[in-house]
């Protein structure tokens, strides 16, 4: 559809105007808009931080695989390659009875180096190769074939618990998925219906409009315009109370139960205005086109 | 110039409102639709306007195939066609001048020829001094005066009233006549339904006479001929 820019100028200034004539309509429409939008922000960002958690998890649980004493290093490298081969396996790290050593001096901390004195000459620790997965629901598999390798003495595997959590964890983001799809409903719903109290105000214009011989998207541009203006000033408003109160409690959070890491709300500030915005914008159109639709067929 | 060939019109209620219409009003008509309520006068009108399609037969407006028109060519069939009605029908949040300008607006018509066109149409119909006024401001008969000059602010071939001096005093009715009478001889043709027997008997003028959905009359220089 070709458009001239006095059209468009008449879109938007009409779409404005609309707005603050029908300001009270107005006010109800962006606060659906601002509660719709902040209970969806929650979902995400706690969705967000549920998968961010589950990925440091994941990172810090490891499979450690002792390795013989009598293996030679060209074996133990080779051992290495065939651990590597295996299916989810992310990396595999070797770690010297050496550096074992230096962990344990580290994590005994200052004031106990008496009880590993001696210990550099005769050291009776292990090789170990660290084994990460691409995905721990594996962990016993892997393991599994792990101690099958000749040469590998023992195998340390993550705990059960660990499991478990991450399982609960998938189920709590498949609830709050569904949850975030039925919101993303109600709310066009809301919207619409907010949005038609607007239409039915100005049904007299539409109709004149109608009988001078004007277009339908003639008609129904100014009240998109409207719809959409409505969204984004919606999510503007989210998006700053949505970034306060993210902050404020994760602030609180890991002050408190500090276990995890937590996203700080610059690193998902993008993300999040993104999805703000076109889906603000978006319902707000969704909603006008739906509710007009009735009174253009005159 | 209008045509209807063997018009009907049943709503989907059951209701009859017009059996087997013919009808031709030639280009710069002056032509009078009277008859007692639910005749048919304004099942008539919305035909025309194409807010309503008649169950059979062919309309023709203004070269129009009215009855085939696609649904996004009803906006131009009705530029071509000015429409005046008995609530006037102006919008009360803007000014006169605005008024006549939002129907030029939605033609998309430049904003210099707006600016050139709508006050040459309000000294027309004598209201260039009440242009920044706003429609509660004015009396029925120069709301009436600013609907008309909304309905021919596009040159429109047709004009179209309906009753429109339904809700005016005599005498302000018959300005208003005047008014439309002047635009007939610049040349619109003008269909006028009605039930001011003053005003058909005064003017003689073509009648045509609505009765139970069918053309009871159509007499050059009639009369009202009804005793409401």
């Amino acid at each position: 559809m070709v458009m001239k820019i006095r059209t468009i100028k008449y879109f938007l200034g009409e779409g404005f105007t609309g707005i603050w004539k029908n300001s009270l309509m107005t006010l109800a429409s962006i606060g659906t808009v601002i509660a719709a939008l902040i209970i969806f922000g929650i979902f995400i960002l706690f969705s967000t931080n549920l998968n961010y958690i589950g990925t440091q998890i994941q990172d810090e649980q490891e499979i450690r695989a002792f390795i013989d004493e009598s293996m030679t290093a060209e074996q133990v490298q080779e051992i290495g390659r065939q651990i590597e081969d295996l299916a989810f396996v992310r990396e595999c790290r070797l770690e010297t009875k050496e550096q074992a050593l230096e962990n344990l001096r580290e994590d005994l901390g200052e004031g106990n180096e008496r009880i590993l004195e001696g210990l550099d000459e005769d050291n009776p620790l292990r090789d170990a190769y660290i084994v990460k997965l691409k995905d721990i629901a594996y962990t016993r598999e892997v393991a599994g074939e792990i101690s099958s390798i000749d040469g590998i003495a023992v195998v340390r595997e993550a705990e059960e618990a660990v499991d478990k959590l991450l399982n609960i964890m998938e189920v709590i983001r498949m609830f709050s998925l569904g949850i975030m799809i039925l919101l993303a409903f109600i709310a066009v719903f809301i919207i619409s219906n907010t949005i038609k109290l607007a239409v039915f105000a100005r049904r007299k214009e539409i109709n004149i409009m109608k009988f001078v011989g004007a277009t339908d998207w003639f008609i129904r541009w100014p009240f998109i315009v409207e719809g959409m203006v409505i969204g984004l000033i919606g999510a503007v408003i989210a998006l700053v109370l949505t970034g306060y109160g993210y902050s404020y409690t994760t602030e609180y959070i890991s002050q408190n139960l500090g276990m995890f890491r937590l996203r700080q709300f610059d690193e998902v500030f993008e993300g999040v205005a993104l999805i703000f915005i076109s889906l603000g914008t978006t319902i707000g159109a969704l909603g006008s086109a739906i509710s007009i639709r009735k009174y253009l067929r005159v | 110039m209008i045509l209807l060939t063997n018009v009907s019109k049943t709503y989907s209620n059951g209701t009859i409102a017009l059996k087997n219409v013919n009808l031709y009003i030639a280009k710069g008509e002056f032509v009078f639709v009277v008859g007692p309520s639910g005749a048919g006068k304004s099942t008539l009108i919305k035909l025309l306007m194409r807010e309503e399609t008649a169950s059979y037969g062919d309309i023709i407006v203004n070269d129009f195939d009215v009855g085939n028109l696609k649904r996004q060519y009803i906006p131009y069939l009705r530029r071509s066609i000015g429409t005046v009605f008995q609530d006037f029908r102006l919008l009360p949040n803007k000014t006169v001048y605005e008024n006549v300008a939002f129907a030029m607006q939605v033609t998309e018509a430049s904003a210099k020829e707006i600016r050139r066109q709508v006050p040459f149409i309000l000294g027309m119909v004598g209201l260039a001094s009440k242009a920044k006024m706003c429609p509660h401001q004015l009396s029925g008969g120069e709301q009436q005066r600013v609907s008309l000059a909304r309905a021919l602010v596009n040159n429109p071939a047709v004009l179209i009233a309906d009753e429109p001096t339904g809700n005016l005093d005599p005498e302000t009715a018959w300005d208003i006549v005047k008014l439309i009478y002047d635009i007939n001889r610049r040349g619109t043709t003008v269909v006028m339904a009605t039930h001011a027997r003053e005003i058909v008997n005064g003017m003689k003028k073509r009648v045509i006479a609505l009765e139970n959905g069918m053309i009871a009359r159509d007499d050059e220089k009639g009369v009202y001929g009804y005793e409401d």
